[in-house]
């Protein structure tokens, strides 16, 4: 046996060279990217509310525009107060999700997956055509339900109103809040355990006891996180509001924003100021959440091996079938179909045998403002897509696997713009982009709608990414590794394949997000890049209402056919 | 001796303030099997890794062929796509969008070998581990004795200087184990391979290797010819893990010149091992279960017979395993079907006083 010799030590005391670090510096420049896209337009904001300039001067640093937008104007503390109010709709509807869920998901109601599709259609439809769908039914004025009210009961007013607080919450709760809880509540729900509520059944508890002393207790944390979540999500809102909500005067945080802005001339500094004071109240809720959702929520209900097996119901599961079927048709069918309705009518909202023409269709499919859009809208949604799938699959890929330097500070930075509704990235972006004279080219290009919401879509992206790339087995890359393949090579040969169901889901769920989106973009849209959902709150918003309800039912079959592939491609990742 | 494909000096590595790696040196040469054994946590794997490149040592240096691959004090770390080595690991990591032949392929891709040359080289690496006929196949679709010759074959075929095999047996069930250990050492002896081979299981090491280095703590206790690890193992540890072992506690004596060692119930065992403490130490004898034999209690009072009973005996098919109770020691003893004794017997066990070995406690 060869004898173990000693090793030379050279002694290099202190002439040794620093090293410069691959991970320090990619770290530092990662970081750097990062921020600027998600904590420099904050920050850009809150320095904002302080100045007070009036234009042309150098800058003056004071608290006037905090004072004038928040002490002196009754508007915009009402706004803060409305937003608040309508977003407690949240709790509410995670409750009555959470049993609509358990309803879909753990018994064995007749056609439950065809009144789960209908939510997961509902999901995916965007805000304003269901909005106007909802005008339809219930103006106050032309309202099918109030005129049929009228009809039988001799009323002098309408019964609904639509633009009301009442209204508003109506469209959000129906259209978005419990759809999408009861799609986010679902994993969790098919997740827990069934043997943990057999053993029970075998302890002698009947399945209401079940339900009641295990299966609510096991998932009352995954609830309580979906009402945190939808608390913050539904301070997202916008549109609906500004539909229903400004012809009676009521205001939001994010309408007001969008009015102080709209201004001739715009009320920057108030609107900065509005803005930093709804970012703080938002990063207490959001600390919160972070703290209470923290290994609790969806994960903890995960587990391998899960057997799942649907209660069998009694008698009653018919007529509780039969109002699920009443409340889905309610909700996704007949806005839908008064708004298909509405895009034929002669004038918006009056019926009548003779009033349906296809006009409105001609018209709008042939006006070069509409094609435009299209194109636009196209631009954006493909554009956000790609580079959103490739950024937040690179972004997650170095925060799961490499050993960058200050990985847990990009994770937050990462997250931050899940806390900042969009109204408010865009009025950050917006603001970065008018005083910095060299990103001021940007102003007005598509590149600028592109890139605010590939940040809106930043944390669920690459969370999401995160997720995917960590049930990689590590064995596979390191494999390629030791195989004589670089980082790079590995991540496009080995793990980007390997990722290829997460890939499409978070293509699909971009694109839908860009080409609904109104909030985020509204700030920075110019005429010559506007979309076709910013054109529909235009025609919505004004008295073109036939154009509107074209362009929403366009808007809506979209979504619906996104929806429809989602799900095949969902099943497929099931499979897998 | 030839100059050694692999140089590893004065490894450490730690996790927090767990030292996986101690001051690990040893030199692997060309065409030797050099086995890492021990148990789960010992840091072979870990050792292994940092010869692969996937860790950066604390501490010590690495040289392949010569080159320096890893030095602590030099700063230097060759990432693991520049070492040239293979490495198959124990959950084969067979990549599962890629069929059988894409696998094989992929390191010679990397490696820009004209397209013609790689075929011919996925066709002999496949028919070296019986798997021709299935290239087309995806690599998910095979059963996992398969996917291991995969991951093998994926591993020869760029011919790396050393191929590191990490418990590469152990996800398989125990027949195909032994089937792959014998294709194993017939591949290696025919392709003359320098491998460096993590296991936990002394069957392995013991059959596939040249030489055998047993782990603990992340140290090596020994580093020997696997007949000398099992013959004359350096430390108690490394009896106990390699093999079977019966072990007693007990008090050096000596007594007209002779080493003893005196048990419980005042049962004396005569020893031949040097270098023992002093009178009255507490020590740890050790002694192969093939060194000892049962026999009547007849038989000659000698000093290395134990008086023992016959607890149970147990029928295995081809031998009878036996229970005994000697010196308030519990044993577990290989009989032979034609053994003449029952339950309950008292018998006398004789042991070879040249092969038992004595440890401080």
């Amino acid at each position: 046996m060869a004898r173990v010799e000693a090793l030379a030590r050279p002694d290099l005391g202190g002439l040794l060279p620093p090293r410069v670090s691959f991970q320090l510096v990619a770290g530092l420049l990662v970081l750097a990217g990062v921020a600027t896209l998600t904590l420099v337009p904050v920050l850009f904001v809150i320095v904002g509310s302080f100045d007070v300039r009036q234009s042309g001067d150098p800058a003056t640093f004071g608290l006037e525009a905090w004072r004038s937008s928040l002490l002196d104007s009754p508007r915009t503390r009402s706004a803060v107060g409305y937003s608040f109010l309508l977003a407690l709709r949240a709790p509410v509807a995670a409750v009555v999700a959470f049993f609509l869920a358990w309803l879909i998901i753990r018994t064995r109601l007749p056609a439950r997956s065809f009144i789960e599709f209908a939510f997961w259609v509902a999901f995916f439809l965007p805000a304003l055509p269901v909005t106007l769908g909802w005008i339809l039914v219930l103006d106050p004025n032309y309202g099918l339900l109030n005129a049929g009210v009228r009809s039988i009961l001799p009323l002098n007013g309408p019964l609904f109103n639509i633009y009301s607080v009442a209204g508003i919450l109506w469209v959000h709760v129906t259209a978005a809040t419990v759809p999408v809880m009861v799609i986010l509540l679902g994993p969790a729900l098919r997740q827990l355990d069934a043997s943990l509520e057999d053993s029970a059944r075998a302890c002698g508890s009947s399945p209401l006891q079940v339900f009641q002393k295990i299966s609510l207790p096991i998932l009352a944390p995954a609830v309580l996180t979906a009402a945190l979540a939808g608390f913050i999500r539904s301070l997202e809102a916008f549109e609906v509001e500004q539909v229903l909500g400004r012809p009676a005067g009521i205001y939001v945080y994010s309408t007001r924003i969008y009015d102080l802005i709209t201004w001739e001339p715009p009320l920057f500094p108030e609107a900065m100021a509005l803005s930093t004071f709804v970012l703080g109240i938002l990063v207490v809720i959001a600390v919160i959440y972070q703290r209470y959702s923290q290994g609790r929520g969806f994960a903890t209900i995960t587990g391998r091996g899960v057997t799942f097996r649907p209660l069998a119901t009694g008698a009653w599961r018919y007529p509780a079938s039969a109002l699920l079927f009443g409340l889905v048709a309610i909700v996704v069918l007949l806005p839908i179909a008064m708004l298909v309705g509405g895009s034929f009518m002669k004038l918006f909202g009056f019926f009548g045998s003779d009033s349906f023409t296809t006009q409105h269709w001609q018209r709008v499919l042939h006006d070069p403002v509409f094609l435009l859009s299209v194109r636009n809208s196209l631009a954006i949604s493909l554009g956000t897509a790609s580079l959103g799938v490739l950024l937040y699959a690179l972004l997650a890929y170095m925060l799961v696997r490499s050993r960058l330097y200050a990985r847990s500070l990009i994770d937050v930075l990462v997250w931050l713009p899940w806390t900042i509704p969009g109204i408010l990235l865009g009025i950050g972006l917006l603001w970065l982009v008018l005083s910095n004279p060299l990103l001021s080219v940007l102003y007005g290009t598509t590149a600028v709608l592109i890139l605010v919401l590939v940040v809106k879509d930043l944390p669920i992206g690459t969370h999401m990414m995160q997720t995917s790339i960590g049930q990689i087995g590590l064995e596979l890359e390191q494999s390629s590794r030791v195989c004589g393949a670089g980082w790079f090579v590995t991540f496009r040969k080995i793990v980007l394949p390997l990722m290829r169901p997460m890939l499409v889901s978070i293509f699909v769920l971009t694109f839908i997000s860009a080409l609904r989106d109104v909030s985020t973009t509204i700030l920075l849209v110019t005429p010559s890049t506007r979309p076709l959902s910013i054109l529909m709150l235009e025609y919505a918003s004004s008295s073109a209402r036939e154009s509107a309800a074209v362009i929403g039912v366009l808007i809506a079959a979209t979504a619906m056919v996104v929806a429809l592939v989602a799900r095949r491609l969902g099943l497929q990742v099931a499979q897998r | 001796m030839a100059e050694p494909i692999l140089v590893v000096r004065d490894l450490d590595k730690s996790y927090g303030s767990v030292k996986a790696v101690d001051d690990v040196s040893f030199d692997l040469h060309p065409g030797e099997v050099l086995t890492l054994l021990g148990p789960s946590g010992c840091g072979k794997s870990t050792t292994l890794r940092l010869v692969a490149g996937l860790e950066e040592p604390d501490r010590g240096e690495i040289r392949v062929r010569g080159r320096v691959v890893a030095s602590a004090i030099r700063r230097i770390f060759v990432p693991a796509e520049k070492r040239n080595v293979g490495l198959v690991f124990q959950s084969y990591a067979v990549w599962p969008h890629m069929s059988v032949e894409q696998n094989v392929a992929y390191p010679l891709a990397i490696r820009h070998m004209p397209r013609a040359e790689v075929e011919r080289k996925v066709e002999a690496v496949l028919s070296l581990v019986d798997l021709e006929g299935l290239q087309k196949r995806p690599a998910t679709h095979l059963s996992g004795g398969q996917q291991q010759r995969v991951a093998l074959a994926r591993a020869l075929a760029y011919e790396p200087d050393i191929l590191l095999l990490d418990e590469p047996l152990s996800n398989l069930d125990a027949r195909l184990r032994e089937e792959m250990r014998v294709q194993l050492r017939a591949l290696q002896s025919r392709l003359g391979t320098t491998i460096l081979y993590v296991t936990h299981d002394q069957v392995e090491a013991m059959s596939l290797s040249h030489r055998v280095a047993v782990m603990r703590n992340g140290r090596i206790e020994q580093l020997a010819a696997p007949s000398q690890i099992y013959e004359a193992p350096a430390s108690y540890f490394v009896q106990s893990f390699v093999g079977r072992t019966l072990t007693f506690d007990g008090l050096v004596q000596r007594l007209n010149g002779a080493t003893y060692v005196e048990l419980e119930n005042r049962t004396r065992l005569r020893i031949e091992a040097g270098g023992l403490p002093p009178d009255g130490a507490r020590v740890r004898v050790a002694v192969r279960p093939e060194d000892v034999s049962v026999e009547p209690l007849s038989a000659t009072d000698d000093m290395s017979c134990l008086r023992a009973t016959i607890r149970d005996l147990i029928y295995c098919g081809d031998h009878f395993e036996c229970a005994i109770r000697a010196s308030g020691v519990e044993l577990l003893l290989n009989a032979p079907k034609q053994f003449g004794f029952g339950p309950g017997d008292e018998v006398v066990l004789k042991v070879d006083p040249a092969k038992v070995t004595a440890w401080p406690v």
